[in-house]
């Protein structure tokens, strides 16, 4: 051990008492092969550490200090009227988290802190991050030479932490007294006075969390109600939920989950939910199958490994990283195809005393008795399905849980039948996730509200994880609450833009730098107009077509350039890319730049000049290109049209103003381009609303068709520009060509219908097998083979092996975007690549990295596809909102046929529901077929029947109801 | 082993005295010189010493593996023992010049240690046939000033005797396989018992008598050495003999009986050593052997 008398003299200066500044720290540890380490470190104590309060004339003070306590902390308590910090214990900050979050001028201690970490890590994380913006001093009393302590060998760690808290007492009490602050010990523990191993224990100053709180003035009201008032050791976040006997098999520690992996006896994967009951991992494709062993058709399934039961999934949910284990082949199983009825439905109306009275003692446990007959119903299903059926999946169970994906939720609280029960439900939103049990002793603040709770763990004794509430969103139901609940869920940055992004915009009224008119190739004097859906207020994009002579045309697409305004490593830069798309939902749009450039300045208004990055061809009369230029261009748009103005203009005949002209060469173009597209095996997608009679109606389809083969022709280009530039740097967009099983349910409802579909020879294929189908199932067939294709993806090229490229859904080899820059993120990328790509940019290291390229990639694919998600369920709201009060019929198809229910699609409203069998029916489930018969009724995949839907005023959920065809017991009258 | 070379009248000096009673640096025949021990020199092994006697200097640290019992042994633990000679020590030890000492030295001590009944091996089984714990005693020679072997087998019975071996707290599974858990807490491990455990005695013969903890000049004047295991209570537990000397079967009971007494002697100074040290690291070991039900049981 070194010794430090030399550096003593220097140190002494400071006060320090601490005679032995050098500790030798020891720690036992075990090696992966269980091999015993001891492990020594030399711990330096410092004397250089400050208090943290303003105004101390004692520490000593240099560039790392930080001040976080008042100077004069304000008197709020009526008890300890005198000025004090506060200095909470372990399980004061575990049982009173929300409490210590409203409190100012507390001190944390580093050892009181690293048992929080030991216990909750949660709760950890939420104080800590705290510490950042609150009044709150996280003191490093374990590295503080006059407050550290050695553990004696007699001693706990629970005790020696007590003597280091109270030790730290007694330093801050000698340090502040010559202020007249003193310390209040906040501990809830009411044997903390007696675990005092010190002299004059009565004078230390200590108050739980109810007597301090209680105490404190008018200010803190609301204080109480998050005061956790169970008894100190009644308490279940100190004492865990040692309760039922219901009990998940312990999961594997990593270590061994990680050896298992290695040596190939588990699997890795991400879970996905079927039900709370039932669901699946996709593994990688590691599993060797002796090549006799494989049958006909055990690809589709190889990777896809079934999870049933409680005790197999063991409390993996949604999105976890898991690792699973294969179960012997005499286990395997089939999916039960039972749709689970949400709880709500089949429980008594909560809100009912008389019924809450009636089962008061006996509910609880009868719930847990409903959920277990959840389960036995499932498995029982699955008894059956197992006789009937030859094919087998491979079937694992849960081992070990490599990461969490546990992220705040969205939903309402199912209060506890339970009197006065501390412990109640939360119903997620998202069905794909569990319940949570969540712990609160003021339920009655949240009735009637949407939450947000954020699942904590999961113990092994208890059937749902356990959660804590982070914030109420509104009122339940109410749009605007659900809104913010969807933007919630799906993590959607919806802040308004901070002061720095701000800071970054033009200052309107804005005026084009005049330098830009002479660098920029001028197209202001060509007929340029743009063509956007009706009151849209961001046009990126406009065109413009000009007959040269006879043979040639010149056509241009002119994107409004973005990268102009938002140049890189700015704060608004940042901001786009964190937001990476702008997200429409229903009624509001939740931009990705600010509305001072999306909307005005970048924005292609009609009659002004305007900065532009132009593609421009030269096109014979066949629409070959026979050459490609880009330009960064100034261009004053002629007519800002609509779809329909833009129609009208190409319908009429007489017409025949340059604007008209230009319209009718860009369509007559058009349409050749896209009969070449289809004729290559482009796929026509649908994402879902078809009329009445099966057909898509559009009046607008040429412009539609017009504006949108061009911009395809200008992504094409420039993709095939970059990458041909940077091989390495290109950022395209690619769509993996969907494996065959995805299209299982496509083949089960061509099945049904006598109808081939070729879904593994290519798009080409598919397309033309699909154009070959009856009129009337050749829209709702789309939809179908929409569903079943994979996402589209931004990928780096640097980074993606050439053969994944490709664009399934277009055909295309490569494909990239840049025609949205004012709504996409991808395309600003894309318009700063190629501006270096024509060296009118110069090159950005930190642009030109792959691994940069790739990290925004991955961000804004997920960020797309929040924003996707985001957008169906507010619209789906505002669809439940106008059904309101109205009973209505419409057309649906059966989409899938499953054990219990029908799962049906409403074209009109692009929506899908249920219907489920009553549990008394008679019906026989045909499983390979997915049909079910109701005596002489058979239901199969893509039937059309005829739907009632309505709203459940309480709940706001649409009901589906079976009108035609008429089976009694399942379908309803039109006139009930 | 490392010599010294003399010339034929310091040797003469040398065995005269020896015979009077008087060694060159004052001690009577049976006197050692004086030494101490250090414990926790190599931190991050479960026991060290560094054991200094006059110039000899020697660090000894023992690290706790976990292992598989020897299938002839299923319930011992075992010990291993390496020693290496370093070129820093002698000049004689250059290359693979301390080699063959080191082998000796270790055949020494491992025939010491596993035969006799001085450490309980039983004492190091965790679970029979599956888990035991393997002792690596490592000994590093620093410096060599005669008498080394002695100084030795000091110090491995002193870092036997403050080795912290962890205590296995129970048992985690390891792909369906339990293995055992040690204890993470600092002041939570066990020391061997090591009250029967053997010093060793080397008896040189200079002139016409043995003496004790010779120095190297000494060790130039003999031929050959006896090097005795003796135990606390005075038993002996091996004789080896080390050089080319032949001994007559009186002057080897001779040597036997004064080693014995010596032995019991140095036991004893070096147990209230190692016991004080113990004190001096303040911890409440509990007896070893922990019970077998305690510390096995499956979470």
């Amino acid at each position: 051990m070194i010794t430090t008398d030399a550096k003593m003299t220097d140190l002494s200066q400071y006060g320090c008492n601490n005679k032995k500044l050098v500790r030798e720290v020891i720690t036992y540890r075990q090696n992966r092969k269980g091999k015993p380490l001891k492990i020594s470190r030399e711990k330096y104590l410092r004397s250089d550490i400050n208090c943290g309060s303003y105004g101390c004339q004692l520490c000593p003070m240099n560039e790392r200090s930080r001040f976080k306590l008042d100077e004069d902390p304000p008197i709020h308590s009526q008890k300890f009227n005198f000025k004090h910090y506060l200095l909470p214990d372990v399980g004061f900050i575990l049982r009173q988290v929300d409490v210590v979050d409203e409190l100012g001028n507390v001190i944390l201690l580093q050892s009181v802190m690293e048992e929080v970490w030991r216990k909750n890590v949660t709760k950890y994380k939420r104080i800590r991050d705290g510490t950042k913006l609150k009044k709150w001093m996280y003191f490093l009393n374990d590295h503080h030479c006059d407050t550290y302590l050695d553990r004696h060998p007699d001693e706990t760690v629970d005790e020696r932490n007590i003597r280091a808290l109270v030790h730290c007492y007694e330093y801050f009490s000698n340090h502040f007294a010559s202020r007249k602050i003193k310390l209040v010990i906040l501990s809830d523990d009411p044997e903390f006075r007696k675990c005092l191993k010190i002299e004059n224990s009565d004078s230390v100053l200590v108050a739980t969390g109810e007597e301090y709180v209680m105490s404190l003035t008018e200010e803190f009201k609301g204080l109480e109600d998050k005061l956790c008032r169970v008894p100190f050791n009644e308490d279940e976040v100190i004492n865990k939920y040692n309760k039922g006997d219901f009990e998940y098999p312990p999961h594997l520690d990593p270590v061994a989950v990680q050896n298992g992996i290695k040596t190939g006896k588990y699997f890795q994967g991400p879970y996905r939910n079927i039900n709370f009951y039932e669901g699946s991992v996709r593994i990688g494709s590691d599993i060797e199958e002796p090549a006799q062993k494989k049958r006909k058709g055990d690809e589709i399934n190889l990777n896809e490994i079934l999870l049933q039961g409680l005790e197999h999934i063991n409390r993996a949910s949604e999105g976890d990283i898991v690792a699973i284990e294969i179960l012997p082949e005499d286990k395997w199983s089939v999916p039960s195809g039972i749709v689970i009825v949400e709880p709500a439905e089949h429980e008594p109306p909560l809100t009912d005393d008389k019924i809450v009275v009636d089962k008061e003692t006996a509910d609880p446990d009868a719930r847990d008795e409903e959920y277990r007959q959840e389960e036995e119903e499932i498995l029982e299903a699955v008894i059956k399905s197992n006789k009937s059926v030859q094919q087998k999946r491979r079937t694992g169970k849960v081992v070990g849980i490599i990461r969490r994906k546990w992220k705040p939720c969205c939903g309402v609280i199912q209060r506890s039948l339970k009197h006065g029960s501390n412990f109640h439900m939360f119903l997620p939103d998202n069905k794909k996730l569990p319940r949570v049990r969540i712990e609160t002793r003021n339920v009655d603040r949240f009735d009637g509200k949407k939450i947000v709770v954020q699942i904590d763990q999961w113990p092994i004794t208890s059937r749902f994880p356990i959660g804590h509430y982070i914030k109420i969103l509104g009122d339940a139901g109410t749009i605007e609450t659900e809104t913010q609940a969807i933007l919630h869920e799906h993590g959607i940055p919806h802040d308004p833009f901070s002061k720095a992004v701000e800071a970054c915009l033009p200052t309107l009224p804005y005026t084009i730098d005049p330098e830009e008119y002479t660098k920029r190739k001028d197209f202001r004097d060509l007929v340029i107009c743009s063509v956007d859906p009706e009151g849209c207020t961001d046009i990126d994009d406009a065109l413009h077509c000009k007959k040269l002579d006879d043979e040639i045309y010149e056509v241009g697409v002119h994107i409004a350039d973005v990268s102009y305004y938002v140049r890189p490593e700015t704060a608004l830069d940042e901001e786009a890319a964190k937001r990476s798309t702008t997200v429409y939902l229903a009624d509001r749009r939740i931009h990705m730049i600010p509305g001072t450039l999306s909307t005005t300045v970048a924005s292609l208004h009609c009659k002004e000049d305007k900065l532009v990055f132009s593609v421009v061809w030269k096109m014979d009369k066949n629409a070959q290109i026979l050459d490609t230029k880009f330009y960064k261009g100034i261009m004053n748009s002629k007519a800002a049209m609509t779809y329909a103005e833009a129609q009208s203009r190409l319908n009429s005949k007489t017409a025949n103003d340059e604007i008209s002209v230009s319209l009718k060469g860009l369509s007559y173009l058009a349409q050749i381009l896209r009969k070449r597209r289809f004729d290559n095996g482009a796929l026509m997608l649908s994402g879902g609303e078809v009329s009445d009679d099966g057909e898509v109606e559009d009046d607008c389809e040429e412009s539609h068709a017009m504006v949108e083969e061009f911009m395809l022709l200008a992504n094409c280009s420039v993709a095939q520009f970059v990458l041909n530039t940077f091989r390495e740097y290109a950022l395209l967009r690619r769509h993996p060509t969907p494996p065959p099983a995805n299209f299982e349910p496509l083949l089960l409802a061509a099945k049904a219908h006598n109808i081939s579909i070729d879904v593994d020879k290519g798009s080409k294929a598919l397309n033309e097998s699909l154009e070959r189908q009856p009129p009337e199932l050749k829209s709702i067939l789309r939809v179908l083979t929409t569903r079943c294709m994979t996402q589209a993806l931004y990928c780096c090229s640097g980074t993606t092996a050439p053969d994944e490229y490709h664009h399934f859904g277009l055909a295309a080899d490569i494909y990239t975007h840049f025609t949205s820059p004012i709504r996409r993120y991808a395309d600003l990328i894309v318009h700063r690549l190629l501006a270096i790509a024509l060296e009118v940019e110069a090159p950005n290291q930190k642009i030109l990295d792959p691994q940069r390229i790739h990290a925004s990639c991955e961000n804004i694919n997920i960020r797309h596809r929040m924003a996707q998600y985001a957008s169906r369920a507010s619209y789906n709201i505002h669809k439940c909102k106008m059904l309101k009060g109205k009973k209505e019929v419409h057309l649906g198809y059966i989409m899938f046929v499953r054990r219990n229910a029908l799962q049906i699609f409403v074209p009109k409203y692009a929506m899908e529901g249920f219907i489920f069998f009553p549990k008394d029916a008679i019906y026989e489930y045909n499983e390979k077929d997915g049909e079910v018969k109701f005596g002489s009724v058979s239901f199969r995949p893509l039937d059309k029947v005829t739907i009632g839907l309505s709203l459940e005023e309480k709940k706001d959920k649409v009901v589906f109801r079976l009108l035609k065809p008429e089976v009694p017991g399942l379908s309803d009258q039109p006139d009930q | 082993m490392a010599e010294v070379l003399l010339s034929e009248e310091e040797k003469y000096y040398l065995v005269l005295g020896v015979a009077q009673d008087i060694r060159v640096d004052g001690r009577s025949r049976l006197d050692y010189r004086s030494g101490d021990v250090e414990v926790n020199t190599v931190t991050n092994s479960h026991g060290s010493v560094r054991i200094r006697l006059a110039e000899t200097d020697v660090i000894v640290a023992a690290k706790v593996d976990l292992g598989v019992p020897k299938t002839e042994t299923p319930n011992q633990g075992i010990i291993k023992f390496l020693v290496d000679c370093s070129p820093t020590a002698s000049p004689d030890f250059e290359g693979r010049g301390g080699d063959q000492l080191a082998e000796t030295i270790c055949r020494i001590l491992s025939s010491t240690y596993a035969k006799s009944s001085s450490i309980n091996l039983k004492s190091l089984c965790i679970v029979p046939k599956e888990f035991c714990y393997i002792v690596d005693v490592d000994i590093l020679v620093l410096q060599c000033g005669g008498n080394l072997l002695d100084v030795i087998a000091m110090g491995v019975k002193a870092c036997l005797g403050t080795c912290e071996i962890p205590r296995a707290s129970g048992t985690r599974y390891d792909l369906g396989k339990p293995v055992p858990v040690f204890s993470k807490d600092e002041f939570q491990f066990d020391y061997l018992d090591v009250s029967k455990a053997p010093v060793i005695v080397t008896l040189p013969r200079v002139g016409r008598y043995f003496v004790v903890d010779a120095t190297l000049e000494e060790e130039s004047c003999s031929k050959g050495k006896l090097a005795i295991g003796v135990a606390p209570d005075g038993s002996i537990t091996s004789v080896d003999k080390l050089g080319k000397a032949c001994y007559q079967v009186r002057s080897i009971a001779a040597s036997v009986q004064m080693a014995a007494k010596v032995g019991v002697d140095v036991n004893k100074v070096l147990s209230d050593r190692i016991n004080k040290l113990k004190l001096s690291k303040l911890h409440s070991a509990k007896p070893w052997p922990p019970k077998p039900e305690e510390g096995m049981d499956v979470e």
